[in-house]
């Protein structure tokens, strides 16, 4: 599995002992090991964390596990214990106002277990999807890491309803998904599988969001497996059915659309679908896009208005951008994030990308004969970009925030790739500095958290740095990543804050603790 | 022992309104207790001649188990000293003295055991006794009691432990215990346990605190009759050992709204208030968790309250008293130690750069005196102190996180601070003390507090509209 989640090192928790050396105490006899803790959000509001410990040893399958439910102040709340197979680890979480979902992996069982628990620390529901090895990659590749967006990859809260899940499968030829909801307020769930009316040979399912009635996906098709060519639809199901209640292309427009965002209207069915639009014939894995675009749908999945937001056009007037987007020293720009705050404004939040020549890539071939396995150009990651959108979705202010640039090398045989797969990989790899965008339920504020390296006479070393928005106005705060420990990482918590987590290596101690941004 | 652990945070001024003198808007001239460093050697010399004495007399074949405790308590007793936590002050140690000495007197027996007594500036509603002869009176307990003879019950129930050994006793006992040859055996044969291993810990760690802990109750309700033998003697109103503990269990926490003293304070016309600052934080995941199987009432250390009222009651219906009274001393005079130590507790929070706790004793005592120019000051110092902190992101060491285990008054404040960005923290400190400019002119505290926020605002720039 991806092993981004917060520790997935077995850390001995050391008691301090009350008692003399000779003796045993009983924090002597006690251990307790952490197999791994992570974030429990709400949509896209962190509400806590957790630890999930290995308690007991039962049998030779079987441990008792403890799984230690922190608010977001690091307040233990609850503890859940209970006993199962030895090989099993905690995914992904959520939090939807009355039931916590953990996503349980059990390794050698190859098994997906969504399990929900209640306020009183007992298990709701579960429901149990097993993997085949042919699958396995697709669930490796897709969870047990925050997207991009800072968000959960496959267990997402629906208001007071539910959470519904999107798994990708393998039925017979055919890539397929499937989407569970699961109702934490009575004891129901239904399944949609893609691959019951599946045309293509791959489709993949990315959540956008929810409206009162509907769940809708972002889904990208591909006829063959290895096409270059890949299509973006958008289908909405029905929350309370499971039926689907439309499914759209959003390339037969006037221009490709690729969504990363829903926005519901307050008081309205409707909602906003946001991201980037390329040319009608454009290839989202290749071409630059020509800028940001927002579609008004209703809930039957009809477009009711459509506005973009050119490079060369509006958005010229605050950015220096040519007609492929591309801005001097800045280059192309890989959007990460675009939100609507209370106040009605819309962000979005890229990163500079250019496609370079990689003094390590030319060095490594010279040497060994062209096969050192780099490629001899690179994607130099230069600034971050920050755009300001009114109610009409209409451009009204951008800002670049320089940092160090950053350089993702590229494997060999990339040199062909255009800058904008190169960014798509650069994005898999996690090479960007961009590291989440937090916000709380209403959207009345938000940061957004990068990394950078700094080289000054003060101080040398890697900095976490912010740019917020609240009550109107954007700052930007820079914290030093300098430590005594071990290592020292940073993680998104409540908004305004960051978590920090150190591990002094002498002490066997891992250290939390929440750190407030200016 | 503990008198009582913990306590709502609350009703700081009570018992001085309760004795109905009238108390001008600005409270009185505060500056802070001065401790006598004389009285400070002498004292310590004491307690290191005692610890020297409980050493020496330790016998037996867990004796360096038992040495290594006492070391502890000593260095702990210490650390009070300092900290600057323990008081040496004449103003109020002779106040003290005067509650002692009417008890030792009359009971001449606790002469034998030579107890020395302090009271510490710390907040948290508390009394105990160390077991080698210290007893410490915390001020957050005393401002909380409505009199003279509340304190001495208290006292009397302390040097109950004291003369009884409770303290000593149960560090013994323990030591036998866990060190016993059958108790190691048990536990190296846990550890070699491959599967179940916390199982059978938590069943043996479990009937152990059980044992333990209705050994500490048996104790509180000993010391709590031995207490009121010793007050029987004493010319204090033996009736108060009920009020006492009733106050103690039924303290109304919620007789403040902190919520509207914080939005009355800090609302200003040219930084308004923001209600967000203030907004209930949804309860996340059910709030604090609670035991499927509640523990049993034996593993209260203290039995409750009412439980103790209970048990006293009839023995003091049958204490036939002559010439008791509520004070000995002029009532006025507990009343201006009690508005003493309601600043004192201010002070030292600001001194042991608990800035979050200062804030809350602040708000609450200027809802009260909202004109006395060091509770204004002293709220402005807390902004200053929080600007400085967070601009370096340390904000954490002088602020705590919220937290349900906190007081729920407290917290509102925790959550509050949380809230402020820098320059929130900023625009409100400067512009609460910018209003007390004219007023208080001629205070050379509150002009350096507010020149201080007056340069932070200027150098904050922070905010930049994109």
């Amino acid at each position: 599995m991806k092993k981004s989640i917060l520790l997935m090192m077995t850390t001995v928790i050391c008691n301090i002992s009350l008692f003399a050396q000779s003796k045993i105490s009983f924090e002597n006899v006690r251990t307790t090991y952490i197999r791994n803790t992570g974030e429990i959000v709400d949509g896209e509001e962190l509400k806590g964390y957790f630890s999930f410990y290995v308690t007991d040893k039962k049998d030779r399958k079987t441990n008792a596990y403890a799984i230690q439910v922190m608010d977001n102040n690091l307040n233990k709340i609850k503890e859940i214990e209970f006993e199962d197979s030895k090989d099993i680890e905690i995914l992904e979480s959520s939090y939807n106002g009355n039931s916590i979902m953990f996503l349980f992996y059990n390794d050698k069982e190859k098994t997906l277990e969504y399990r929900s628990y209640g306020f009183d620390g007992k298990q709701k529901s579960t429901y149990t999807k097993e993997i085949n090895n042919r699958t396995k990659w697709l669930i490796e590749s897709t969870y047990g890491t925050k997207s991009e967006e800072g968000q959960n990859e496959a267990i997402f809260s629906v208001g007071n309803l539910g959470f519904t899940t999107v798994i990708p499968v393998k039925e017979g030829k055919y890539y397929s998904y499937e989407v569970n909801f699961f109702f934490t307020d009575r004891n129901k769930q239904w399944v949609f599988e893609a691959n019951e009316e599946q045309e293509d040979k791959w489709a993949n399912a990315l959540y956008l969001g929810a409206t009162d009635s509907l769940v809708i996906f972002e889904v990208t098709k591909q006829k063959r497996m290895m096409s270059t060519t890949a299509h973006a639809w958008v289908i909405g199901l029905n929350i309370f059915t499971g039926k689907k209640q439309f499914e759209i292309s959003t390339e037969v427009e006037d221009y490709k659309f690729y969504p990363m965002n829903i926005v519901p209207i307050k008081g309205k069915s409707e909602y906003l679908l946001l991201g980037t639009y390329y040319e009608p014939d454009g290839r989202v894995m290749k071409d630059a896009s020509l800028g940001l675009a927002a579609w008004k749908l209703n809930t039957n999945g009809k477009i009711v208005s459509k506005k973009y937001n050119a490079w060369d056009g509006p958005i010229s007037k605050y950015l220096p951008a040519d007609t492929k987007g591309r801005i001097a020293d800045v280059g192309y720009i890989y959007f990460h994030k675009v939100l609507q705050t209370e106040d009605g404004k819309f962000f979005a939040i890229g990163e500079g990308y250019k496609k370079v020549v990689s003094g390590l890539g030319v060095a490594a071939n010279i040497l060994g004969g062209g096969r050192s396995g780099i490629s001899s150009l690179k994607l130099k990651i230069t600034d971050l970009v920050l755009l300001q959108f009114d109610e009409q979705f209409d451009i009204k202010n951008a800002k670049i925030y320089e940092k160090n640039s950053n350089s993702a090398e590229m494997p060999a045989g990339a040199s062909y790739l255009s800058p904008h797969t190169m960014a798509l990989l650069a994005r898999s790899f996690g090479s960007f500095d961009y590291a989440f965008t937090q916000t709380d339920k209403n959207h009345t504020r938000f940061s957004v958290g990068y990394d950078d390296y700094v080289k000054s006479d003060d101080y040398k070393g890697r900095t976490f740095n912010t740019i917020s928005y609240a009550d109107g106005k954007i700052t930007t705060d820079k914290i030093n990543l300098s430590s005594k420990a071990k290592w020292m990482r940073t993680y998104p918590a409540k908004a305004g804050f960051i978590m920090i987590t150190e591990y002094f290596k002498k002490e066997k101690k891992l250290d939390f603790r929440l750190e407030k941004m200016n | 022992m503990k008198f009582q652990y913990v306590l709502l945070l609350w009703m700081q001024c009570a018992a001085f309104l309760s004795s109905g003198k009238a108390i001008a808007q600005s409270g009185f001239n505060y500056t802070p207790l001065k401790d006598d460093v004389i009285k400070i050697a002498g004292s310590k010399k004491i307690i290191t001649g005692q610890y020297l004495r409980d050493s020496l007399n330790t016998q037996g074949e867990n004796k360096k188990y038992i040495l290594e405790i006492y070391r502890d308590r000593y260095k702990s007793i210490n650390e009070l000293f300092d900290n600057k936590e323990l008081i040496a002050a004449s103003e109020v140690d002779a106040y003290l003295t005067s509650i002692t000495n009417e008890i030792i007197s009359k009971n001449p027996e606790l002469k034998t055991i030579a107890p020395h007594f302090f009271f510490s500036r710390s907040w948290v509603p508390n009394a105990y006794s160390t077991g080698e002869g210290t007893i410490v009176f915390n001020i957050g307990l005393f401002t909380k009691l409505k009199n003279e003879s509340q304190v001495a019950f208290v006292i009397c129930h302390e040097l109950a432990h004291l003369f009884l050994q409770h303290s000593n006793k149960k560090i013994e006992k323990h030591i036998s215990m866990f060190y016993s040859d059958e108790f190691q055996k048990t536990l190296k044969k846990l550890q070699k346990k491959e599967f179940d291993r916390k199982a059978e810990l938590d069943k043996l760690e479990m009937g152990m605190a059980f044992k333990s802990f209705r050994h500490s109750r048996d104790s509180e309700s000993e010391a709590d009759s031995t207490g009121l033998y010793f007050l029987q003697h004493t010319n204090y109103d033996c009736g108060e050992a009920l009020t006492a503990l009733a106050l103690l269990d039924d303290i109304d926490a919620e007789s403040i709204d902190i919520n509207s003293s914080l939005k009355k304070l800090f609302t200003t016309a040219e930084f308004p208030f923001k209600d967000r600052w203030l907004q209930q934080e949804e309860v996340f995941f059910g709030g604090l968790e609670k035991k499927e199987k509640p523990i049993g009432d034996s593993l209260k250390t203290h039995p409750d309250c009412q439980v103790r009222i209970k048990k006293l009651t009839p023995v003091i219906e049958k204490i036939a008293q002559e010439n008791t009274r509520k004070f000995l001393q002029p009532e006025q005079q507990f009343a201006e130690v009690q508005m003493r130590f309601q600043f004192e507790i201010i002070n030292y929070c600001i001194a042991q750069k608990k800035v979050s706790r200062a804030m809350f004793y602040a708000v609450q005592l200027l809802e009260k005196y909202p004109e006395n120019s060091y509770l204004v000051g002293t709220a402005g110092e807390c902004f200053n102190e929080m600007y400085i902190k967070q601009k370096e992101h340390l904000l954490n060491t002088i602020a705590e996180l919220p937290s349900p285990y906190r007081e729920k008054k407290y917290n509102t404040i925790l959550e509050f601070i949380s809230r402020l960005s820098l320059k929130d923290i900023n625009s409100l400190g400067y512009y609460f003390l910018k209003q007390y400019t004219g007023k208080f002119n001629n205070d050379e505290n509150f002009k350096k507090i507010y020149e201080k926020s007056n340069q932070y605002f200027k150098n904050n720039q922070q905010a930049t509209q994109l």
